[in-house]
């Protein structure tokens, strides 16, 4: 029987490779999706609970279908400010976008 | 995933999201910041093998931090019989008494940052 211990377990190595693709990479397109697959453990874990400690309301399951929503919000703006900052600077390369820096 | 939650809607909506959506919107912003690639030596920063080992340590952390707890080993409650989840969760998306609030500002949020994608995005007509 499956237990709640292998979607924690799965949600935390998803975490933690999102966690290390927005650190470790120099991309900002790479950083987003970083991003995205940390938010993705995020809907999985609350998803897991929902069904684990509260399968009779829905609560958990809208709170997710929010969260999807906010995340598609979040990547069309992440990319439209790439597309705007490459045109500007011709790189989309995280160390060398310092505009912010001196 | 979500299957074995029995979150059908779910399974059906990461794919729909995420191969119809923000897939060709990756693709399209790929392209057109394509040419940096060849000029720049290492995808990866100089401290990657920090993040590297940052990660692996809250892995391990959070993986320990679960197994000290009591809930870990809970199994699969069965499904109360006769719901269906799809339709459940359509009527608590819409019904003025459970979520309707939050639906519509999730929608007002993903228009208004669409509206603004469009217009960060877009050229100067200078």
């Amino acid at each position: 029987m499956i237990s709640l211990s292998y979607f924690l377990v799965f949600a935390a190595a998803l975490f933690c490779i999102g966690l290390y693709g927005v650190l470790a990479r120099k991309n900002a397109i790479a950083i987003l999706m970083g991003i995205e697959l940390m938010l993705n453990a995020v809907v999985i874990n609350l998803i897991a609970f929902w069904r684990f400690r509260t399968p009779e309301m829905i609560a958990g399951q809208a709170f997710a279908v929010i969260v999807f929503a906010v995340a598609a919000a979040e990547v069309a703006v992440g990319l439209a400010l790439f597309i705007a900052v490459y045109r500007r600077r011709n790189t989309i390369a995280a160390d060398e976008i310092d505009l912010l820096k001196w | 995933m979500y299957g074995l939650l029995s979150a059908t809607f779910f399974a059906v909506i990461q794919v729909v999201i995420y191969i119809g959506a923000i897939a060709i919107l990756m693709i399209f912003a790929i392209m057109l910041t394509r040419r940096v690639k060849q000029e720049v030596g290492s995808t990866v920063n100089k401290g990657w093998w920090l993040a590297g080992v940052m990660s692996l340590v809250l892995f391990t952390a959070l993986v320990l931090m679960f197994s000290t707890w009591s809930g870990f080993r809970t199994t699969l409650p069965e499904m109360p019989a006769d719901v269906d989840t799809i339709k459940v969760l359509g009527t608590a998306l819409v019904s003025p008494n459970a979520y309707v609030l939050p639906f519509e500002i999730a929608s007002v949020l993903l228009l208004a940052a669409l509206i603004g994608a469009i217009v960060v995005a877009s050229e100067k007509k200078s």
